[in-house]
């Protein structure tokens, strides 16, 4: 295994994020059912009324599992059965940028008053930008994503291409390709269900194809670490340099000039380098959600199905994508990740 | 009184061993979760499987996935036949390996398997399979991964 220079930055990072990035706050108002949050911590606990959500943590419900999250000002999350949902937050232009991450099942989302910088939405195929909106997303097992507008207007982007949706609006995405045609729905017209299950039969029917799906969405999320990764090493090196200076310049000058030195170089630069840090690991958590919830389902349904013809041609096609994914993962994504993350 | 001393050591023998391995890694037990799967028993399977479960070198974390891996295991008809148990051991830190030795199945070791847990080697006439058992409840171990060699 690789060593990884970073995990101390990024531990203590993980530390400090929650008490100088995050003010909004966002707590579970109603539950039903299983319903468990994965902390940023890496604890699971079971999820109760009054439990409060941080950036980084995660809503699981089970298969009778129902939970209702509230975020300040009055924003308003319906998580249903079997879903994944994963508070994050990345920087974006020197603002922090709040997402709302759907990776697997249903969410049902309602922006009371966007107020500041617009929160984004991502499923493993997708992300869509809000505006004072009322949405559903769904999020298939094959990674595919179904994007339906109530109220507001919502653009979902995918593969550099965007569709703007109004009300009473929808589109699909396939992991790895541009939105679909949008088309017009009524509420409660669409059955996701019905819609996972076409999703799951078109997985079945090419496993492959849905595979290569994922790994160009991977791909996409290690393209961005790769293109991170040389200023934050960069960055971090002048921090520890620059840091360095200052013991001499107190002795040089007082401890009036090392502070002031502090607040002019070295404040912005720690600021902005755990900037980068923090976009590295939304990438890498992003690539571990899609790896763990969809590419680990899709190879547990043909494992299992397989299990006693793994000669099987279309199966071993399978496992020669799967394969290489992981060794992408294992290589450029693992070593961004820490112990709390699994 | 030569039988009488070698009764009593007989007993000791049985008495100690089984005051001394745990639950979970007696030969007798692996068997009785063997007779599950054979048995196509699904339910019953589900019940013992515990959150998260490793498969090979996955993790899986949802209830609904557990119960899709050993109903598609029942409907691929996995079977077991004429099984033996080669060896037990308890999972150390270092066996992680014998799944996967990726970061994520080290994790997973350390975090999330019981003190007290087991890797056994099944053999049987379609293959060796490896089932990680910890724990008990209802007169069966607690299952926490499988993977068939």
């Amino acid at each position: 295994m690789k060593v990884n220079n970073n995990k101390p930055f990024l531990a203590l990072l993980l530390l400090l994020l929650p008490l100088a990035v995050f003010s909004e706050e966002a707590s579970v108002v109603y539950t039903e059912g299983e319903v468990d949050i994965k902390y940023r911590s890496g604890e699971r606990w079971e999820a109760m009324i009054g439990d409060l959500l941080e950036r980084g943590d995660t809503v699981i419900t089970g298969k009778s599992g129902m939970a209702e999250i509230e975020e300040r000002p009055y924003n308003l999350y319906k998580v249903s059965p079997d879903t994944v949902f994963t508070l994050m937050e990345v920087e974006q232009g020197g603002k922090k940028q709040a997402v709302l991450s759907c990776t697997l099942g249903s969410v049902a989302l309602k922006f009371e008053k966007v107020m500041g910088s617009e929160p984004v939405i991502t499923t493993p195929s997708m992300i869509a930008g809000v505006r004072g909106t009322e949405l559903t997303v769904f999020a298939g097992l094959d990674g595919s994503s179904l994007v339906i507008v109530e109220e507001g207007e919502v653009e979902v982007t995918s593969e550099g291409k965007a569709v703007v949706l109004n009300p009473e609006e929808g589109v699909e995405v396939r992991p790895g390709e541009p939105p679909g045609e949008k088309f017009r729905v009524l509420r409660g017209q669409i059955d996701f269900s019905t819609w996972n299950s076409e999703r799951f039969r078109a997985f079945m029917d090419d496993p492959v194809e849905s595979a290569l799906g994922v790994e160009k969405r991977l791909n996409y999320y290690i393209g961005e670490i790769d293109s991170l990764l040389p200023s934050f090493i960069e960055n971090k090196s002048r921090v520890k340099e620059e840091r360095k200076k200052l013991d001499k310049l107190e002795k040089e000058k007082g401890k009036e000039a090392r502070a002031e030195y502090y607040q002019k170089e070295i404040f912005p630069l720690e600021v902005k380098t755990s900037y980068m840090a923090m976009n590295i690991r939304y990438y890498a958590l992003s690539a571990l959600s899609l790896r763990r919830f969809i590419l680990g389902r899709m190879y547990m349904f043909m494992r299992s199905l397989y299990i006693t013809e793994p000669e099987n041609e279309i199966y071993s096609n399978f496992i020669d994508v799967y394969r290489r994914i992981i060794d992408a993962f294992e290589e450029k994504v693992v070593p961004h990740l820490v112990e709390a993350d699994i | 009184m030569r039988k009488a001393y070698l009764s009593l050591i007989l007993f000791t023998i049985v008495f100690t061993s089984c005051a001394t391995v745990p639950f979970a890694g007696r030969e007798r037990n692996i068997l009785k979760v063997v007779d599950l799967i054979n048995r196509g028993n699904t339910n019953q399977l589900i019940s013992l499987s515990q959150i998260p479960f490793l498969l090979d070198g996955e993790i899986i974390m949802l209830e609904k996935d557990l119960e899709f891996l050993w109903e598609n295991f029942a409907s691929a008809r996995l079977a077991i036949p004429d099984p033996r148990v080669a060896e037990t051991r308890p999972a150390s830190e270092s066996s992680h390996e014998i799944f996967a030795s990726s970061m994520e199945v080290e994790v997973f070791w350390k975090k999330y398997l019981p003190e007290a847990s087991f890797i056994a080697r099944i053999v049987s006439d379609n293959g060796e399979f490896l089932l990680i058992l910890g724990g008990r409840q209802r007169g069966f171990p607690l299952i926490y991964g499988f993977k068939a060699l």
